[in-house]
């Protein structure tokens, strides 16, 4: 009897209002928690209150920088994917190597060689410079999970589009990125939160971000809790939408096989 | 129609499917090509598709021959009508929306004219019902016969059929059959590998045995089916209606 409160199996599915029911009230507990170390560990909220327009800044400018990168980069991984499977071999080598190459080194050495790089050719203003190592960045985590979606379509969807007389192009268009896109929907959204938190690290070139406002509000205030707490809350609610809106479109783009 | 095939041949690796065929092949509506599997019925079928390119030899259909350039490949391929085994439609559109894409994408339609067409095609194959489902929520024999109503309602110049019933079960077979036969009845050309061998005996002009990389024997189904001249077409047919 009790375990029916605990199961959801096809078996014997579990009522909604149970499934919401332990997401709200988990999510009520986890808060309390957090309610009670901040109350023990932190006091000195006023001086953060005061300091709120810094943070604010920052949450827009990593918006700003989030969004501008999260296009510039679907631009460059469909590119990168589709390079990737060119039949041009240096076209074909160019991709893989930097695929492999971003993946395989950290961000931060990233953007501090970059910046340097940029610096070298003049190259001075710091959002371009962010938004542009961060659209490459996440542009090569990117290009595979679209080539996988690409390639995950099957080769008698692509004999019917040559049979009907589909250009190359149309095919792409009209056969292989709609099935793609539905397969590829969750770890697309997830790598675009990635992104969001990822531009966190822009602060070590002096952007000010995000991240920096809270690092600068600590400086000021030694008050550290109370500086990166809203930080989390601040990037909970940008990543935090982009769950539910998968959820939205991948019932959107939901057709059985 | 006129077939002439000459030299013909396709290898996949080492293996010649097709090895030097040369034969002509007239008839008046229909031909069926059978055989047993790996023969290569389907690999002929494909080339007179335009989806393959033979590696040696040339054809030609009513003296024009195929073209070999991409593009124009491209262009012949949209000019017929091919409809293959299963997978056909396009999963993520709608039956209705699987017919529009040619016509607006690759012939170029306007909307209300391709909406028209559509129209047309559903209502003849009595599939109207089923315009606004996606494959997964029709039958086998349903989603062949949209796979033919999209081929159809490009006007081509004649039909393509690769083993189109044998993903089927008997009843839907029947089904998918009754629209060929019906699409022959209207004096349509069609092409088509089969294994029913009922069917390519009542409906076919002509049948082609392939086997062993060619044409083993090609001539009316009649004298095909009752007195088979080649050995192997007389070993195969004894086989497979015995039962």
């Amino acid at each position: 009897m009790l375990a029916a409160l605990f199961l959801d199996h096809p078996g014997r599915p579990a009522p909604a209002w149970l499934r919401v029911a332990w997401l709200v009230g988990l999510t009520a507990a986890l808060a309390a928690v957090c309610w009670l170390a901040l109350a023990a560990f932190t006091s000195n909220w006023d001086a953060i209150w005061e300091r709120r327009s810094i943070f604010w800044r920052g949450w827009g400018l990593t918006i700003g920088i989030s969004l501008a990168a999260l296009v510039l980069s679907t631009a460059l991984g469909v590119l990168l994917s589709l390079a990737r499977r060119s039949r041009i071999l240096p076209l074909r080598s160019i991709a893989i190597l930097y695929v492999e190459l971003v993946r395989g080194s950290p961000l931060l050495v990233q953007i501090l060689f970059l910046w340097s790089v940029f610096g070298l050719v003049h190259f001075n203003d710091r959002i371009l410079a962010g938004i542009l190592i961060l659209s490459g960045f996440s542009a090569a985590y990117l290009a595979e999970i679209i080539r996988g979606g690409i390639e995950g379509v099957g080769e008698s969807q692509l004999e019917s589009a040559r049979a009907i007389g589909l250009t190359t192009p149309q095919t792409y268009r009209f056969v292989i990125f709609p099935q793609a896109m539905r397969n590829i929907l969750p770890a697309l959204t997830g790598q675009f939160a990635s992104l969001i938190k990822d531009s966190s690290l822009l602060s070590i070139i002096g952007i000010e971000e995000f991240t920096l406002a809270a690092q600068q509000v600590n400086s000021a205030t030694y008050s550290t809790l109370e500086s990166y707490v809203p930080l989390a809350l601040g990037y909970l609610l940008l990543t935090l939408p982009i769950s539910g809106l998968a959820r939205l479109l991948e019932r959107r783009f939901h057709y059985e096989h | 129609m006129n077939i002439e095939l000459r030299g013909l041949t396709k290898r996949f690796g080492a293996n010649a499917v097709l090895a030097d065929v040369t034969r002509t092949l007239s008839f008046a509506h229909t031909l069926a090509l059978i055989g047993p599997s790996g023969g290569g019925k389907s690999t002929l079928l494909r080339i007179l598709a335009g989806l393959l390119t033979p590696d040696a030899g040339s054809v030609e259909v009513d003296s024009r021959p195929l073209p070999t350039a991409e593009e124009e490949r491209r262009r012949y391929r949209a000019g017929i009508g091919i409809v293959f085994q299963a997978y056909n439609l396009f999963p993520h559109l709608t039956a209705r929306e699987n017919i529009l894409l040619p016509l607006i994408q690759v012939h170029r339609l306007a909307p209300d004219e391709a909406d028209a067409r559509t129209a047309e095609v559903l209502t003849r194959f009595q599939l109207s019902a089923h315009a606004d489902k996606h494959p997964a929520a029709l039958s086998g024999g349903q989603r062949q016969r949209i796979a033919i109503a999209r081929a159809v309602a490009t006007h081509p110049r004649f039909l393509l059929f690769d083993e189109p019933t044998s993903a089927l079960d008997p009843e839907m077979t029947a089904e998918v059959l009754d629209l060929l036969a019906e699409l022959r009845a209207e004096g349509r050309t069609l092409i088509l590998v089969t294994h029913e061998m009922g069917f390519a005996r009542h409906t076919a002009d002509l049948v082609a045995f392939v086997g062993q990389g060619t044409l083993l024997e090609v001539a009316p189904p009649e004298a095909l089916f009752t007195v088979p001249s080649h050995p192997d077409v007389r070993r195969f047919l004894g086989r497979i209606l015995r039962h």
